[in-house]
C-alpha cells in the first residue's frame, strides 16, 4: 500500500475523532454564563481540527497530488514482533492490577527478551531468567526503600 | 551569603547534595523517571536531616534530574525527562554519526551554563522579577502562549499542514476532562478515568519513549540502537564555546523567563529555545541533522528554568512548576513556608537555596564529566533485546509513580501507539506535545480574561506585555517567509548573473 493511501485511512480515523469531539463538545452543559463557554471553545477547536484534517485529506487525494506523489510505500517491518509487543504491553499493564507488579514485571521482561533475541539456546533461557530475576529484585528493593504504593493484587 | 556557602561546602550537607545530584542524574537518565519523581521520592528521606541539608539534597536532585535527561536523549533517542525532548532532535543524529562524546559534552556544559545563568538571575533579581510575573494577567499569559505556539511552525518539519493537524489534535485532546472554570464535563465519553483530562507527563512519555520503543522493534535485526563508538572529544573547544555565546545567552534568558511563569516549565522551554536557535541560525537546515547548537539551546534552556522556577517560590511562595511545588512541600516539613516574607524571615534558608543551585550545578558538572559520560553510555548500549523491555518497564513505573495511577499508564500506552502512528505517517509529534502541555492553560486564561473584560479582546492589544508577545508572535511568523523570499530572490539574481 502506498504511504499516501495509508495516510488517507489515518486521516479518515482523525475525521471520525474530530467528529466525536464536535459532538461531545456540543452536548457539554453550560453551567455559568460567560462570553466563551466550555461548549463554545470546544466547538471552535474541534471544528478547526476537522477542517484542517479535511483539507489535508482532500489535498492528498487530488489528481495532481497523486501524479506527483513520491512518498513511497507504507510498511511495518517485523509486524509479528510489533503486534505481540503491543498485546504484551497491554497484558502487562492489566496484569499489574490483577496479578501483581513484580510477578508481571518478571514475566513481561523475560517473555519480551526471549521474543526479541535471535538465539534461543538453553543457556540463553537460563541467563535471561536470572537477569530478569535480578532486575525484578532490584525494582522490589528500590520500591520498598522509597515506600512506593502498588495496587493490591492477587500476588506480589 | 558567602558564609552560608562556606558552611554548605564544609558540612555534611555537601555529601547529601552529592547523593541528591547522583540520584537525580540516574532518574533523569532513565526514560520515564523524572526530576519531579526524584524530588518527591526524596522528601521523606530529608525529614530527619537539618533544614539546610534537606533542601540541599532536594535541589541537588532537581538539578541532577533536569540535567540527566540528555544522556538517553542522545544515546537512544528517548528523552530521559520530558524537558530533554528537543535534545533528541540533534543529539541522536550526532550519536549515529559517531559523535556521541561531543554531543554529551555539549549537553553537559550547556546544562551547567544554563543553571549558573539562572542562579545569577535568581540571586540578583528574584524579588524584582517575581513582581513582574505577578503583573501577568490572563491576557499576558495568552500572549505568551501564543508566542510559544509559533514554535509549531518551525518544528513542523517539511509539511506545515501536517504540523497544524498535529497541533490541533493536541488542542482537541485538551478538551477532554473536567472544565476547570465551570466544572462541566466535556468529551469524557462517560469514562471515569478521563474526567481529569489527559495528563501531559504520561502522554509525553508515551509519545517519545513508548513510540520510540515501537520504532526500535521494527529494526530489531540491528543489535544496538547506536553504533559502537569511543566516547571522545567530550570537552567543547574554545571556538565552539565562542560560537555558542549568543545561544547560551538567548536560551538562558528564555528558559529563566519561562521558568518564572507558573505551570509551564522546562518541557516547554526546551522547544522554544530550540525553535529560536533554529530561527537565529545562518544554517537552519542543518538543525535536526546533528547541529550541536540544537543541543546547546535545548539543554541551556531547560536548566535555566531551574532558577526561573525558584524565583516566584522564594520571593512570593508561588511554585513555578511541579518540582518547585514538591520543594515547597519539603520546606514546609521544616516549618518554613515560602511566601512574600520568606526571604526576610528565613534569610539563612534562602541563602541555602541560592547556594545549593550553584553548588549542585558544579557537582553535576563534575559527576557527569568524570563518571556519567563513561557509565551511562555503557549501560544504554546494552543489546536492544535487553534494553527495550527494561526501558518500557521503567517508563511505565515512572508514569505510575507520578500519581500511583494505572489509568495514567493506560494513557501512556495509548499515546505511545498514537505517537508510533504519527511517526509511521511522518507527522511531527512536537506540535501535538506543545499544544497538549499548554492547551488547558491557554483555554483557562483566554476564557478567564474574556470574563473579566466582559467579552472584549481589547486588553490583548492594549496591555504592554501582551502587545509585546503579540509583536514577537507576528515577527516569528513573518520573518521566516521574508527570509525565504529574500533567499529565492538572491538565488534568482545569481542565476541571471551567471547567464
Amino acid at each position: 500500500m502506498s504511504l499516501r493511501k495509508a495516510e488517507s485511512y489515518f486521516l479518515i480515523f482523525l475525521l471520525v475523532v474530530a467528529g466525536v469531539f464536535i459532538y461531545t463538545s456540543s452536548i457539554t452543559k453550560v453551567t455559568i454564563k460567560e462570553p466563551v463557554s466550555a461548549r463554545a471553545y470546544g466547538l471552535v477547536i474541534s471544528s478547526l481540527f476537522l477542517l484542517t484534517v479535511l483539507t489535508r485529506f482532500i489535498s492528498i487525494n487530488t489528481k495532481a497530488y497523486k501524479e506527483k506523489d513520491k512518498s513511497g510505500t507504507f510498511k511495518i517491518d517485523h509486524p509479528r514482533i510489533v503486534l505481540i509487543s503491543t498485546i504484551a504491553m497491554i497484558a502487562y499493564t492489566l496484569g499489574i492490577i490483577w496479578v501483581g507488579y513484580y510477578v508481571m514485571t518478571f514475566l513481561y521482561t523475560f517473555g519480551m527478551m526471549m521474543l526479541l533475541r535471535e538465539d534461543r539456546t538453553t543457556k540463553a533461557w537460563i541467563v535471561t531468567a536470572i537477569g530478569c530475576l535480578i532486575f525484578t529484585v532490584a525494582l522490589y528493593w528500590v520500591f520498598t526503600m522509597f515506600n512506593v504504593y502498588l495496587p493490591n493484587a492477587w500476588l506480589i | 551569603m558567602i558564609d552560608n556557602l562556606f558552611q554548605l561546602l564544609t558540612s555534611s550537607s555537601i555529601l547529601w547534595m552529592v547523593a541528591g545530584v547522583a540520584l537525580g542524574l540516574v532518574f533523569g537518565a532513565v526514560p520515564g523517571l523524572s526530576a519531579t519523581l526524584a524530588v518527591v521520592l526524596l522528601i521523606p528521606f530529608t525529614y530527619n536531616l537539618s533544614a539546610d541539608a534537606g533542601i540541599a539534597t532536594l535541589i541537588g536532585a532537581y538539578v541532577g534530574g533536569i540535567s540527566g535527561g540528555l544522556v538517553s536523549a542522545i544515546m537512544i533517542n528517548m528523552p530521559g525527562t520530558p524537558s530533554s525532548v528537543a535534545t533528541t532532535f540533534d543529539g541522536f543524529p550526532m550519536a549515529q554519526q559517531g559523535k556521541a562524546g561531543k554531543a554529551l559534552g555539549v549537553g553537559i556544559i550547556s546544562s551547567f551554563i544554563g543553571t549558573v545563568m539562572s542562579w545569577i538571575v535568581l540571586v540578583l533579581f528574584a524579588p524584582a522579577l517575581s513582581k513582574v510575573a505577578l503583573q501577568f494577567g490572563p491576557f499576558e499569559m495568552v500572549g505568551a502562549i501564543l508566542f510559544g505556539f509559533t514554535a509549531v511552525v518551525t518544528l513542523s518539519g517539511s509539511s506545515l499542514h501536517k504540523g497544524l493537524v498535529s497541533a490541533l489534535l493536541g488542542l482537541s485532546l485538551c478538551l477532554i476532562g473536567n472544565d476547570s472554570l465551570s466544572g462541566a464535563l466535556r468529551s469524557t465519553f462517560g469514562v471515569t478515568i478521563l474526567m481529569g483530562g489527559i495528563p501531559y507527563l504520561p502522554a509525553l512519555i508515551g509519545m517519545f519513549v513508548i513510540a520510540e520503543i515501537f520504532n526500535q522493534f521494527e529494526t530489531i535485526h540491528e543489535k544496538y540502537i547506536v553504533p559502537k563508538q569511543k566516547i571522545t572529544e567530550v570537552y567543547m573547544t574554545r571556538k565552539e564555546l565562542k560560537e555558542s555565546v549568543p545561544n547560551f545567552l538567548r536560551s538562558s534568558l528564555i528558559g529563566i523567563f519561562i521558568g518564572i511563569l507558573p505551570g509551564i516549565g522546562g518541557t516547554f522551554a526546551n522547544f522554544v529555545t530550540y525553535d529560536q536557535a533554529k530561527r537565529a541560525s545562518k544554517n537552519p537546515e542543518s538543525f535536526g541533522k546533528g547541529n550541536y547548537q540544537g543541543i546547546v539551546a535545548s539543554e541551556t534552556g531547560n536548566n535555566a528554568t531551574i532558577g526561573g522556577a525558584l524565583i516566584p517560590m522564594v520571593a512570593m511562595g508561588i511554585p513555578g512548576d511541579m518540582v518547585t511545588a514538591a520543594l515547597m512541600g519539603g520546606l514546609m516539613l521544616k516549618g518554613a513556608a515560602p511566601g512574600p516574607l520568606f526571604m526576610r524571615e528565613f534569610p539563612a534558608l534562602s541563602n541555602t537555596i541560592f547556594n545549593s543551585v550553584l553548588v549542585a550545578s558544579f557537582v553535576m558538572l563534575i559527576l557527569m564529566l568524570l563518571v556519567g559520560v563513561r557509565v551511562f553510555p555503557t549501560v544504554l548500549r546494552l543489546p536492544k533485546h535487553v534494553l527495550l523491555p527494561a526501558v518500557l518497564v521503567m517508563a511505565l513505573a515512572g508514569i505510575y509513580n507520578i500519581n500511583y495511577s494505572i489509568s495514567e499508564m493506560i494513557v501512556g500506552l495509548v499515546m505511545g501507539l498514537l505517537g508510533y502512528a504519527l511517526d509511521k505517517f511522518k507527522y511531527p509529534k512536537t506540535p501535538l506535545v506543545i499544544t497538549l502541555i499548554l492547551g488547558r492553560t491557554m483555554e483557562l486564561n483566554l476564557r478567564r480574561g474574556l470574563m473579566l473584560s466582559q467579552g472584549s479582546l481589547a486588553p490583548l492589544f492594549t496591555r504592554p506585555f501582551s502587545i509585546m508577545f503579540l509583536v514577537f508572535t507576528a515577527l516569528a511568523l513573518t520573518i521566516p517567509f521574508i527570509q525565504k523570499k529574500r533567499q529565492a530572490k538572491k538565488a534568482q539574481l545569481s542565476q541571471t548573473n551567471k547567464q
